[in-house]
């Protein structure tokens, strides 16, 4: 039966890109915060989120210039053949890296928290498969998968936050500022990679059904991570403290382990269990912009095929690293080719306009 | 074997003629006669026979009205038609209500006028109609109609005289209510129509008809409401009733699976309904009812996932009660599903997660159990999954005594004997109870089957494995659909105005607009000032 809205709805662009942010970072955040700025954490963080929320809105920009089109396809509009296809080859790599990233990651928390004695390849293998199937569905299957799960996922974050305001020592963030705004200037590139995941509004608008909507959703997407990621910050430092928290690998899971649910014991092993669901949308996510950048690139139509070629890639790619000095580099590959990506928007944003001006722009 | 060896190599011509009449004796009625009407009585009745002569319901009724003496032939089926209408008001008249027109008119009925004569004058019986094709004929006469043969004439007529013994309207078993109406839909098609009818007079309520079934030809009734119902539905509906291309549809049930989208699915995507007040409301929220001939279930199209949640009940009490009990029902269902494996993948993986006396206690009562949870869970479940079976095949007065001997069993026995410990018995109740907490069988008999995985995976990954499981069965959710319709909505993809009726329903007064799942194409469904 046709359905008379078929095509993502408001709330749907807006639960992607929250769960698309969220994702991973959420468990590196306090020690990423902590550890280039000290206690100015909080507010770089808070800056970061706003400087992405700008970012964010850059990307539906740019995107709401050719509002039937995927990044993939403009940019060649606007930044001519060969030049384009570097920048869409450029995209998929990218895409490609961050999924093996999240999903080693993911596998590695996993195994340190849940499963001390099952081999990471399991992990991984059943998640893909998992990605495989999921993703299979197209746009339509994710979006709705992320609507379902964003409730659940922010339930649990904020009820962790919220039984752990008590443990807040206010003192802790005394020496806020007491090293002028360096450390904030520091912080804030570092900080900025963790609100990664927004470039998948770059693909979403000609999906839309209502593409007026595309920039209010898109931006209200935003919001929840800002507080999500500023709020555990605020935590971190305020329970842990900053030097502690710069030190620890996963300092959510210390708060929620703080936590005494009477029928709980380890609350943390419970708020994993819910941040695998956000890692899975996180992951989908990716893998999708991936098979689908590279469907674009090569002209065809359908990615499905792609992407049973492409989860054996990512899983060789997660599988590479033997050590975490290995795992940083893929990291830092990741992140250098994230903060390129969104960055990006704004020059392309200012040449699809002048080449629209000029009228040369088909769109 | 040597016998018909002989047969074919004799030459003897007599032998063929034997060996054709027998297989044509074996040969479907209608490839023996042509079945054509002719006007002459005794023909339409030869025509008849060759259908129906081996059966022994048929009854045949020749007689002469009028003192003409034209010959007719009264031809039903017995059982199906109602005798004394037969009687008294086809019967009766065509003899004796004849002679005395004659007598009082002064003139003999003569074979010309007399189908005209019988149409209009000498039978008592509201329904009556011509046919001029013996299969629509033979269709109504073992439909329970009587068919009239008159000589001289190409027609024939079938007088509507049904009357079978059938079940009376009883209260639904499988969905009952304290405060709803206590009927519920029998076996016969009419019977439940009328009940329709009666709880809606709108003249736009449509009850349409359509044959099923190659050899059964059994009636099937799609109803909806023209002006709420959207036509892209229908049409949809329509189209895959008309594929239906088999010879006998043997129930809703059935005739369920012959229509829906996804086969690979534990998860019925129709919703079945014993409630004729349940059928009714569907109908005024934009879907379509199906009924079947010959099954007291009503289909309901589209489903999505909610509706199973949902019971007639739940707008009969007030909406907070009401609400509270819709959660409850919603705790149910991942009671139902996951009680057994999360407590497999906590006890084997994660007995961190369980307060430190609890996992003392449940480590000391596991003490003597010889296996490891994950067999002690299957056993459990299975035998309880074995018990509700035999007592539900059982006849009532035994199946209570198969209840109280699994309650032993389960309950005291097992425990004693150190097969399982006392927590998983517990778990196995939980499991078992929250089951039956779901309003509609069939989606509580599929969440049930399903943890039989879940504990597989429980096994075998702990908590991760479930959280695998659990997004598996999300992601298979909203990739299924009910007649085009997004099977999961209202939550995914999410509709604002239909979370009203949801895990909370809201009160009656709120409820303005008709849920938008079936995309009725009349919203309003209460005035908007």
């Amino acid at each position: 039966m046709h359905i008379p809205h078929k095509g993502l709805t408001g709330f749907q662009v807006c639960a992607i890109v929250t769960l698309s942010v969220i994702g991973i970072s959420v468990m590196f955040i306090p020690q990423r915060a902590t550890h280039s700025s000290g206690v100015d954490g909080v507010l770089v963080t808070f800056i970061a989120g706003i400087l992405s929320i700008v970012l964010a809105g850059m990307i539906i920009l740019v995107s709401n210039q050719f509002p039937n089109k995927t990044i993939i396809e403009y940019s060649r509009q606007i930044l001519g053949k060969h030049l384009g296809f570097m920048y869409d080859a450029i995209f998929v790599v990218y895409t490609l890296l961050a999924s093996s990233y999240v999903l080693r990651g993911f596998a590695d928390v996993i195994k340190i928290v849940l499963l001390p004695r099952t081999p990471l390849e399991v992990i991984m293998i059943s998640m893909l498969l998992l990605i495989l199937y999921c993703v299979q569905g197209g746009i339509a299957v994710i979006a709705r998968i992320c609507e379902l799960f964003i409730i659940p996922i922010l339930l649990v974050i904020f009820f962790t936050m919220f039984f752990n305001i008590s443990e807040v020592e206010l003192y802790r963030y005394r020496d806020t500022l007491s090293n002028g705004f360096d450390p904030i200037l520091k912080g804030v590139t570092s900080v900025t990679i963790s609100y990664l995941g927004y470039e998948i509004l770059f693909f979403l608008i000609p999906f839309m059904y209502n593409k007026k909507k595309a920039l209010i959703s898109g931006l209200a997407g935003m919001i929840s991570p800002i507080i999500v990621y500023t709020g555990l910050v605020f935590l971190s430092i305020g329970i842990i403290g900053a030097l502690p928290t710069s030190e620890l690998i996963y300092p959510t899971i210390h708060l929620a382990r703080q936590i005494g649910v009477q029928f709980i014991e380890r609350f943390d092993i419970f708020f994993i269990v819910f941040w695998i669901l956000a890692v899975f949308t996180n992951l989908i996510v990716y893998i999708y912009m991936a098979a689908i950048s590279l469907t674009r690139i090569l002209h065809l139509r359908n990615y499905k095929p792609f992407i049973s070629i492409l989860i054996p890639v990512c899983y060789i790619i997660a599988i590479l690293p033997q050590n975490v000095v290995q795992i940083n580099l893929l990291a830092d590959m990741v992140n250098y080719g994230g903060i390129f990506i969104v960055l990006s928007s704004v020059p392309l944003l200012a040449l699809a306009l002048l080449r629209k001006k000029g009228g040369r722009g088909s769109a | 074997m040597r016998i018909i060896k002989r047969d074919r190599k004799s030459k003897n011509p007599k032998n063929y003629e034997i060996i054709k009449e027998r297989r044509n004796s074996h040969l479907p009625s209608e490839k023996q006669v042509n079945t054509d009407l002719s006007d002459k009585v005794e023909e339409n009745l030869k025509k008849f026979c060759a259908f129906l002569k081996e059966s022994s319901d048929m009854v045949i009724r020749k007689f002469k009205p009028g003192n003409n003496g034209i010959n007719c032939d009264l031809l039903f089926v017995d059982g199906l038609v109602d005798k004394t209408v037969v009687n008294v008001n086809i019967l009766k008249p065509l003899m004796s209500g004849v002679i005395e027109f004659e007598i009082k008119e002064e003139r003999k009925v003569q074979p010309e006028e007399a189908y005209e004569f019988v149409l209009n004058h000498a039978v008592y019986v509201g329904e009556m109609m011509e046919v001029d094709n013996l299969d629509e004929a033979m269709l109504r006469l073992l439909s329970g109609e009587v068919v009239l043969i008159i000589d001289g004439f190409r027609k024939l007529l079938v007088i509507g005289a049904r009357g079978w013994s059938m079940r009376s309207i009883s209260d639904p078993e499988t969905e009952g209510v304290i405060r709803g109406a206590k009927e519920g839909f029998t076996e016969t098609l009419r019977v439940n129509t009328a009940l329709l009818r009666r709880k809606c007079r709108d003249p736009n309520m449509v009850i349409k008809t359509i044959r099923l079934g190659r050899r059964s030809k059994t009636d099937i009734a799609y109803i909806y409401i023209k002006g709420i119902t959207n036509p892209v539905l229908l049409k949809e509906v329509e189209e895959r009733l008309q594929s239906v291309d088999i010879d006998q549809i043997i129930s809703s049930g059935h005739l369920e699976q012959l229509i829906q989208d996804n086969t690979m699915t534990p998860i019925p995507q129709i919703q079945a309904t014993e409630r004729p007040d349940k059928a009714i409301s569907n109908l005024m929220e934009g879907r379509i009812i199906i009924l079947v001939d010959n099954s007291p279930f009503a289909l309901i199209i589209p489903t999505t996932f909610t509706q199973f949640f949902q019971s007639p009940e739940d707008y009969n009490e007030r909406w907070i009660v009401t609400s509270f009990i819709r959660s409850l029902r919603w705790v149910a269902s991942f009671l139902a599903v996951f009680t057994p494996a999360v407590y497999v993948a906590v006890l084997t993986y994660h007995p961190g997660l369980i307060p430190t006396r609890l996992a003392l206690s449940i480590a000391a009562t596991r003490e003597g159990v010889p296996f490891p949870s994950i067999i002690e869970a299957f056993l459990m479940e299975i035998t309880i999954e074995l018990l509700r079976e035999s007592g539900a095949r059982l006849p009532t007065s035994i199946g209570q005594t198969i209840g109280i001997v699994g309650g032993i069993i389960i309950g005291d026995a097992a425990v004693n004997a150190g097969l399982t410990s006392p927590i998983m018995v517990i778990i196995v109740s939980l499991t078992a109870i929250a089951s039956f907490v779901i309003p509609t069988y069939s989606a509580a008999i599929a969440l049930r089957t399903m943890r039989f995985p879940f504990m597989i995976l429980a096994a075998v990954l702990g908590l991760y494995g479930v959280i695998i499981g659990f997004i598996l069965i999300n992601i298979h959710l909203v990739s299924i659909k009910s007649f085009g319709i997004d099977f999961m909505t209202p939550q995914a993809p999410t509709l604002f105005q239909d979370l009203k009726d949801f895990v909370i329903r809201a009160p009656a007064r709120k409820m303005r607009k008709r849920p938008l799942q079936a995309y009725p194409i009349d919203m309003i469904r209460m005035d908007m000032d």
